[in-house]
């Protein structure tokens, strides 16, 4: 099954190290493959290097993909993350 | 044989050093295959070890500081586990047979190529933290590595594609034989590094970080330019005998030393020396030059991790004034930015660092800095005689409010009673076209002038020294620079006051027989150059190069002076010589 999904990153400080920690550690609980995308460039959504070369700041859009048996709860979880701005404090 | 600019004398043969990558201070090694598994376990001990003190700094910062502080760590500790960082850099060791630092090296260099493309300012910013993880496995490595895996020499050539200040004033002097690097001119401040420490370089040579690796056999011509790599014995066996002959070289000039600066019509020219560290002295001395014409105060405070103290300072001056006395130390207050900066003091991202804060400016906009460096060279100036002065003065104005602050100070230190020189000189640098234009009402407020010739010259042609595509522009002979140092000691010696060049253009026999001509009283150059500037004022006359200088001032281009006084002074050099040789 592979679900797609668009979000726009909400945070002040965008899709930084520590953000992307929080959505990597999230997206590694599933079995699905997950994959983000900021333009035209992909980042495997397990991998925290990966996406931090994305470059998604605030307001950007980026699509994340799932696929696997478990593609839609993980989408439901990682959009939810992006726009609970990852639990950081502003 | 690869052909670069020379740029600092004399010979050297000995093992090459690669540093590949400016920032990092990584060389490329080869592993033989069969060390491949070795050198891996290497690799994840160093992780393992880095693993284990981000875990341990995690745990106490979540519980010392908060959760939101520890979370950079746990970011920390997902990126080692992630496949595309030390997966990859294991595979890198694996296929390129290459240490685990290079490894590293290229990992982030695969970075940098995805980063480099972000627009969005902060998160650019923030990809360091990627780069600093890698620091600390690289720190880990080295603690952990086994003896084999390291390459270290006693002496070497270092091999860089660029050296920053920072680099070179961390280097220890005594193992270091030369450098070479694939950027930068005679000018470039590897160069000038390279001269004040008397050991030779060769700048500007194309890719050669990637055509010599670590340990290769090196020959370094730092007269002509040259590097040879991995060598034929026929080749060194000719370095031999062009070494000898440079030894022979400068053990003729030492005839000079005893004897004065002045010409054969006995004009007395002033001979002094540049330095940068307090270790140069002795060569200072050693050379009889008389006195320090330009003390660059900058590798005081970048050899550092903070700002240095102004008893740092003082003891500093104070050392150098006391060893040269009753010689003068003329001391240069700060002079930062450009492309010279304090890994402690964050400035300003400026679009065009050498048009912005830098010099006096930078000084004055901080004076937390300069006060206590001026507080600093007062008090040294009751050990010696000391002369104060003002890097890239722009206006006669700027002049007054440094004036201003040393009249505070000086007022400071009576009050407490700290003995200094009540008469010390102060001086203005000029190296910036306005300023030459203004030089007649700067004099009035300065006891002597100094002309930085560098600084001067890519002003007055508006082009960067260091940058390739332009330095064609970049001519010391260039008649507009000509007259404006012409200008420059004719509003000195209007006002009475005495002007010296401390530029690199001192330096050289043919710019300096034109700088002579032009009237100004006092040369200072690297302490290896004493001794070669004082046999070329022996052998001219005051007239000849007022005439030479006359000629170079009609001309409408460079390269027509060039010729021209080359083909003088080799005349002159020429027949001089059997004088010289009766004198010795």
């Amino acid at each position: 099954m592979i679900f797609s999904k668009k979000v726009k990153i909400v945070n002040n400080a965008g899709f930084h190290l520590r953000a992307v920690a929080v959505f990597v550690k999230e997206a590694s609980k599933f079995k699905s493959d997950i994959k983000v995308k900021n333009g035209n460039i992909e980042a495997d959504g397990k991998s925290i290097m990966g996406l931090t070369t994305l470059g998604a700041g605030k307001g950007v859009e980026i699509e994340i993909k799932a696929d696997g048996p478990d593609a839609k709860e993980a989408l439901a979880r990682l959009t939810k993350i992006i726009s609970e701005k990852f639990g950081e404090a502003e | 044989m690869y052909k670069g600019i020379a740029a600092s004398p004399g010979i050297v043969m000995g093992l090459a050093h690669v540093i590949s990558n400016k920032t990092f201070s990584i060389s490329k090694e080869t592993i033989p295959a069969e060390k491949v598994e070795e050198e891996i376990l290497r690799f994840k001990i160093a992780v393992d070890k880095t693993r284990t003190e981000m875990a341990t700094i995690k745990e106490k910062i979540e519980h010392e500081v908060g959760k939101a502080e520890a979370d950079i760590f746990s970011a920390y500790l997902l990126l080692l586990a992630d496949p595309m960082f030390s997966g990859k850099a294991e595979g890198f060791i694996r296929t390129q047979l290459i240490n685990s630092e290079y490894a590293l090296h290229m990992v982030l260099q695969n970075y940098a190529e995805f980063t480099n493309r972000i627009s969005d300012t902060y998160l650019k910013e923030r990809s360091r933290d990627i780069r600093s993880l890698a620091d600390k496995i690289i720190r880990n490595l080295e603690s952990s590595g086994t003896k084999e895996a390291k390459i270290s020499f006693e002496k070497y050539i270092i091999i860089a594609a660029d050296l920053s200040p920072a680099d070179t004033a961390d280097m220890d002097k005594n193992n270091v034989l030369g450098f070479v690097t694939e950027l930068g001119g005679a000018t470039s401040h590897t160069a000038i590094v390279a001269r004040s420490m008397e050991i030779p370089a060769v700048v500007g040579v194309r890719d050669i970080t990637t055509t010599a690796k670590t340990g290769d056999f090196v020959i370094i011509d730092g007269e002509q330019g040259i590097v040879v790599v991995k060598p034929t014995q026929k080749v060194i066996d000719f370095y031999k005998e062009e070494k000898r002959k440079f030894t022979a070289k400068l053990r003729l000039l030492n005839r000079f030393k005893k004897l004065e600066a002045i010409t054969t019509d006995k004009h007395k020219i002033g001979l002094t020396a540049n330095i940068e560290f307090p270790e140069e002295i002795s060569a200072v001395i050693e050379n009889n030059a008389e006195g320090v014409g330009l003390f660059r105060t900058e590798f005081i405070f970048i050899n550092k991790s903070n700002l240095p103290s102004e008893e740092e300072q003082f003891e500093a001056y104070k050392s150098i004034a006391q060893k040269m006395n009753p010689k003068p130390v003329t001391i240069r207050t700060l002079d930062i930015g450009g492309d010279k900066f304090l890994p402690y003091f964050k400035i300003v991202q400026e679009q065009n660092p050498y048009l912005g804060l830098r010099a006096i400016r930078l000084s004055m906009a901080n004076i937390n800095i300069f006060k206590p460096q001026i507080r600093a060279i007062l008090r040294a100036s009751a050990f010696g005689k000391v002369r104060m002065m003002f890097p890239m003065i722009t206006n006669p104005e700027e002049i007054d409010l440094a004036v201003k602050v040393v009249n505070e100070v000086k007022a400071e230190l009576k009050t407490k009673e700290v003995k200094f020189d009540e008469k010390i000189s102060l001086g203005a640098m000029i190296e910036v076209p306005a300023a030459a234009i203004m030089a007649d009402e700067i004099a009035k407020k300065v006891d002597f002038f100094s002309i930085g010739t560098n600084d001067l010259i890519q002003y007055t042609v508006a082009a960067d020294r260091g940058n390739e595509a332009v330095s064609y522009l970049y001519d010391p002979l260039n008649p507009a620079v000509l007259r404006l140092i012409k200008m420059i000691a004719d509003s000195a010696h209007k006002a009475g006051i005495k002007v010296s060049v401390c530029g690199e253009m001192a330096g050289a026999p043919h710019l300096a027989f034109i700088l002579i001509g032009l009237g100004i009283d006092e040369l200072s150059v690297g302490p290896s150059s004493i001794l070669s500037a004082k046999k070329l004022v022996r052998n001219i006359s005051f007239k000849e190069a007022i005439d030479e200088a006359e000629f170079a001032l009609k001309q409408e281009k460079a390269s027509r002076i060039s010729e021209h006084v080359m083909t003088t002074l080799d005349k002159k050099l020429a027949s001089g010589k059997k004088e010289t040789e009766n004198e010795g």
